[in-house]
């Protein structure tokens, strides 16, 4: 098993999944360089029971989950009593009429399959706070619980439940900055 | 505690945390029937629901195919040439 043609044969494979768990190039290419040198030095470990992508994969997988944690030591502090959110809901607690979910052109089922709010949805984890585009990645892309998710980012379980559901509420709003709105609210 | 709140089952604001909430946990009885009793009423908060809901579903797809801009395959093949 040789790195060059292990990046030959997966390097597409490989980039077309970091690209949407990591926002920068370095960062994606030190996951899949790291990952090609673990898959040769550890290839006696490779038992064929999976297909050579599916297993260089599950490395990647482990990598970008390691760059994550590495951020998370680094990342800004997110407090949980900030306010951040304040800007969507007045006083009572109802919504903005600014900044209320508008309604989608078709239905979300339908935007589902239009390869360009895919490539927006990147566009806008890639724009998220560290914290938040790592745990969002970890909860929605790679499907971990809130105790491994606390585990890798060493933060609470109410500290995570604040992040995602300030992430959730940024993509929303940032697809929506990118035009995907449609008729009046 | 104001009259639309008690007239809608809850803030939009607590519809929002919850709903997000519920993909964590579950919640009781009592917030789920607020929920869904707001839910009713407020047609924001129904997009903001079937938005996040499609949100979800998109992410949890896998990715699609792209390639590796050649800058960065150059840059990996160097360095995989120089650690050998």
């Amino acid at each position: 098993m040789n790195a060059a043609d292990l990046l030959n044969d997966h390097g597409d494979a490989l980039y077309a999944y970091a690209r949407t768990r990591l926002a920068s190039d370095d960062d994606i290419a030190d996951c899949i360089q790291e990952t090609l040198l673990a898959a040769v030095r550890n290839a006696d470990s490779f038992t064929g029971n999976s297909s050579v992508r599916t297993w260089l994969i599950g490395i990647l997988k482990f990598k970008i989950i390691d760059t994550y944690r590495k951020q998370a030591r680094e990342a800004e502090h997110i407090s949980i009593d900030a306010a951040e959110d304040e800007d969507y809901f007045d006083e009572t607690g109802h919504w903005e009429m600014q900044r209320a979910p508008r309604a989608w052109e078709t239905s979300p089922l339908e935007q589902l399959e239009k390869v360009e709010l895919r490539e927006r949805l990147y566009d806008c984890i890639g724009r998220l706070p560290k914290m938040m585009r790592a745990a969002i990645t970890l909860r929605e892309f790679e499907d971990c619980d809130t105790l491994e998710i606390c585990k890798q980012l060493m933060i609470s379980s109410t500290n995570l439940n604040v992040i995602l559901y300030r992430a959730r509420m940024h993509l929303r709003a940032c697809l929506e900055a990118f035009g995907f709105k449609g008729v009046a609210p | 505690m104001n009259i639309t709140r008690i007239f809608m089952g809850m803030t939009c604001r607590e519809f929002s945390e919850q709903t997000s909430a519920q993909y964590e946990r579950h919640s009781g009885w009592l917030v789920r029937l607020r929920m869904a009793w707001h839910r009713l009423l407020c047609v924001y908060c129904r997009r903001l629901a079937q938005q996040w809901k499609a949100i979800r579903a998109m992410l949890r797809r896998d990715p699609p195919e792209a390639t590796m801009p050649q800058a960065m395959r150059e840059k990996i093949s160097r360095n995989l040439g120089a650690g050998d």
